[in-house]
C-alpha cells in the first residue's frame, strides 16, 4: 500500500504494574497490525482498557512500544531518540486531548503559537499562521482571550487550532468530545470532519461515543489489545 | 531565537504573583544577609585607615594585649632614630550610664597634647555645625579634666560642649570629665581624656596600655619596630610593635571567633535560601508537570523544556540578587544608625563592588542548584503517564 501513512505490524505494549515480587505484566496491545491511509478519518473504539489510547500515544510517539513495527510516512519512529521524536512530533503530529490542555497563562493566540516557536518562522509569519488556524476553527475574534474566559467547546477549538497550526501529517484526537456537552461536541465533530474533508487531514480519533464514531470514514474496534473489527463505511452512511 | 520565549517566561513568572513575590523576597533577604556578612568580614580584614596611619606603629605588651607597659618606655622610644612622636594611651574600661550595647564606645586616656600630632587626619570641629574650630582643642589640652569626643558620639547622645560626662570604672576609678573638644575624621566614635588625670586617680602607677608611635617616614616602620622590641626584649615588659592595621586586627580577634561566627551565619543563610527555593520550585515543577508534558507532546525536547524552566529561575534569582545586593550596598552607602553599631567597627564600611556583583551569579547558582533536580525529573518524565496521572 503505497499511500499508507501509518503502518503498524505486530505491535505490542506491555506495562509492568507494581514492583519487586508483586510486579505484574499487563499486556495492553498484543500483536496489533493496522494501516492508516492518507486522508483517512479513523475512529478507534472499544471498551475501557482495550488499548485505544495506548495505540494513539504510540502513533503520536509519546510512548514507546514493547515490540513490533510502527512506521509513519515511511519513518520508523520506534528507532528515534527522545529528542528526535520530539522534533518529529513538532512537524508531523497534531494532538488533541480530551481535557484540551491549554496553557492557562497564555491567551488563545499564544497557545496556538506555542508549537510555532519551535520553527524558524518570524514573528509576523507566526502571527499569520495563528490567525489562519483560529479562523479555521471560527475563533478569530477570541485571540486575546485566556482559556478561563472561553467555554469548553471554544477551548477545544483552540486546542484544535494549536494541533493544525503547523500543518501536520496526522491529527490524533483522544476523546475530543468526551468533556463537552452535546452541542459543543457536535461542533467539534463537524470541525474535524471539515478538516478531513476540505483540508485532507488524516485523523485518528479515540472515542467511546458511537455517535462521534459515525462521523469517521472508518471504524476500528479493539478489545483486550487486539483488533476485532475494521470497517470502512460507505460514503452515504457518513 | 531566545527572544521569542520572553513573553512565555514573563507569563510563567507572574502566573502565581504571591508565590513569586514571596520567593523573590526570601531570596533577596538571604542574599542581603550573605552580602552584608561577607562585606563585614572583608571590612574587618581591611578596616579603613586614616591618612597618616601608614606612618604609625602601636607598641603593646608582648604577653597580653590588656597587660600594661611602663609609661617610662615612652621617652626611650622617642629617642630611637626615625621616631617623630610618641603618644601614650590607656584603655579605660568604664561604663557610661548603663551596661548596654548602646552606651558602649572606646574610651582612652592619652597624652592630650600629642593627639593632633599623632593623628593629623583629625579635625577639631563644632559638634553642632561641623565647622572647624581649632580653638576647642586648646581648651581640651588646657583643662586637665577635659575631654574630646568624636562627632558621632555628640550626635548619638545629644552632647554639647561643656557637658559633664561620668564613667563608672570597671576595676578602675570612676572618671568625671567635661567635654571641651569635638573631633571629626575617618574615625569619629572614640572618647579621649587626659592620661595625667587618670594616672592621678589611680595613684600614679605609671602604666599605659599601648604607645602610638608616629615615624618620620613610612619606610622606617620595620626598622623602628625592630628597634623598639629589641630595646625592651629583656625588660620587665617585653613589647610587640606592629603597624596600626595589624593592631586593629588584634581588636577584631578580641571579639572572639567573629570570623567563624559570621561565616557560619552566612552559610546558614545560604542553606536556608537553598531550602526555600528548592521547596518552592519542587512545588512549581509538580504543579506544571501536566503542562510540561503537553509542551513535549507539541514537540518541545526535554532539553528545551529544561532550558525554559531554568531561565525562569535565573530571571527570578537575578532580580532577587539585584534587590538583596543593591539593598546591602545602599545601606552602607548612606548614613544610618547601623554605622554606630559594633562600637565603631562599622565606621566607613562599604560593600565592595566585586562582592555586590558576585551576588548575582551566586543567587542564580543557588536557584539552579535547587531547581535542577525537580525540573530535570519533570522534563524527562514520560509524557503518556504524566498526562494520564494529571489529566
Amino acid at each position: 500500500m503505497s499511500d499508507a501513512l501509518v503502518q503498524i505490524r505486530s505491535l505490542e505494549k506491555t506495562y509492568t504494574r507494581g514492583s519487586g515480587r508483586d510486579a505484574q505484566a499487563v499486556h495492553v496491545l498484543q500483536g496489533l497490525s493496522l494501516q492508516v491511509h492518507k486522508g483517512d478519518f479513523v475512529a478507534l473504539m472499544g471498551p475501557s482498557g482495550s488499548g485505544k489510547t495506548t495505540l494513539l500515544n504510540l502513533i503520536a510517539g509519546i510512548d514507546r512500544p514493547t515490540a513490533g513495527e510502527l512506521m509513519v510516512d515511511g519513518l520508523d519512529i520506534t528507532r528515534l531518540s527522545e529528542s528526535e521524536l520530539a522534533r518529529w512530533r513538532a512537524s508531523s503530529v497534531g494532538f488533541i486531548f480530551q481535557l484540551y490542555n491549554l496553557i492557562p497563562v497564555l491567551t488563545a493566540a499564544e497557545n496556538v503559537e506555542l508549537p510555532l516557536l519551535l520553527t524558524k518562522l518570524g514573528k509576523r509569519e507566526r502571527r499569520e499562521h495563528v490567525q489562519t488556524a483560529l479562523s479555521v476553527v471560527g475563533l478569530a475574534d477570541r485571540m486575546g482571550h485566556y482559556p478561563r474566559q472561553l467555554s469548553g467547546g471554544q477551548e477545544q477549538r483552540v486546542a484544535i487550532a494549536r494541533a493544525i497550526v503547523t500543518d501536520p501529517l496526522l491529527l490524533l484526537a483522544d476523546e475530543p468530545t468526551g468533556d463537552l456537552d452535546k452541542a459543543s461536541g457536535e461542533e467539534i465533530l463537524e470541525l474535524l470532519s471539515r478538516l478531513n474533508r476540505e483540508f485532507g487531514k488524516t485523523i485518528l480519533m479515540v472515542t467511546h461515543d458511537p455517535h462521534a464514531a459515525e462521523r469517521a470514514k472508518r471504524l476500528v474496534r479493539l478489545e483486550k489489545g487486539v483488533l476485532v473489527s475494521d470497517d470502512v463505511k460507505a460514503p452515504a452512511s457518513r | 531565537m531566545a527572544l521569542r520565549y520572553l513573553p512565555f517566561l514573563r507569563r510563567n513568572l507572574l502566573r502565581n504573583r504571591r508565590r513569586s513575590f514571596l520567593t523573590l523576597f526570601s531570596l533577596a533577604a538571604s542574599i542581603f544577609l550573605v552580602v552584608v556578612l561577607e562585606g563585614l568580614l572583608r571590612h574587618l580584614d581591611d578596616m579603613p585607615r586614616a591618612d597618616g596611619s601608614e606612618k604609625r606603629l602601636i607598641v603593646r605588651n608582648a604577653q597580653n594585649f590588656k597587660d600594661p607597659i611602663p609609661a617610662s618606655f615612652g621617652g626611650k622610644i622617642h629617642q630611637i632614630p626615625g621616631v617623630q612622636g610618641v603618644c601614650a594611651l590607656f584603655l579605660y574600661w568604664g561604663i557610661y550610664k548603663d551596661l548596654k550595647p548602646e552606651y558602649f564606645f572606646p574610651k582612652m586616656a592619652l597624652d592630650a597634647e600629642r593627639l593632633r600630632e599623632n593623628y593629623p587626619e583629625t579635625r577639631i570641629v563644632d559638634p553642632e555645625t561641623g565647622a572647624e574650630r581649632p580653638a576647642l582643642f586648646d581648651q581640651f589640652v588646657a583643662d586637665r579634666r577635659g575631654a574630646s569626643a568624636g562627632i558621632n558620639l555628640y550626635r548619638k547622645y545629644g552632647w554639647k560642649i561643656g557637658d559633664r560626662i561620668v564613667f563608672r570604672g570597671m576595676g578602675l576609678p570612676d572618671v568625671e570629665v567635661t567635654l571641651r573638644s569635638c573631633y571629626d575624621g575617618p574615625e569619629r566614635s572614640s572618647f579621649y581624656f587626659h592620661r595625667a588625670y587618670l594616672e592621678e586617680l589611680m595613684g600614679n602607677p605609671g602604666a599605659v596600655t599601648f604607645f602610638n608611635v608616629i615615624c618620620e617616614n613610612a619606610e622606617d616602620l620595620p626598622s623602628v619596630a625592630s628597634s623598639i622590641d629589641a630595646l625592651f626584649a629583656n625588660s620587665q615588659a617585653p613589647t610587640v610593635t606592629e603597624t596600626e592595621k595589624a593592631f586593629q586586627g588584634q581588636w577584631v580577634q578580641m571579639l572572639g571567633n567573629v570570623r567563624f561566627l559570621l561565616r557560619a551565619i552566612g552559610l546558614a543563610c545560604g542553606f536556608a535560601m537553598l531550602c526555600v527555593s528548592a521547596n518552592t520550585l519542587a512545588m512549581t515543577a509538580r504543579e506544571r508537570a501536566s503542562e510540561i508534558a503537553v509542551m513535549k507532546t507539541l514537540g518541545f525536547t526535554p532539553g528545551k523544556v529544561l532550558t525554559l524552566l531554568l531561565s525562569e529561575v535565573a530571571v527570578l534569582c537575578a532580580i532577587a540578587s539585584a534587590i538583596g545586593s543593591g539593598g546591602a550596598v545602599a545601606m552602607f552607602l548612606f548614613p544610618g544608625p547601623w554605622h554606630d553599631m559594633g562600637g565603631g567597627f562599622l565606621l566607613g564600611m562599604r560593600i565592595p563592588p566585586d562582592l555586590a556583583i558576585a551576588a548575582l551569579p551566586l543567587g542564580i547558582f543557588v536557584g539552579w542548584a535547587s531547581a535542577l533536580w525537580p525540573f530535570l525529573r519533570v522534563a524527562h518524565a514520560p509524557i503518556a503517564s504524566t498526562i494520564r496521572r494529571t489529566g
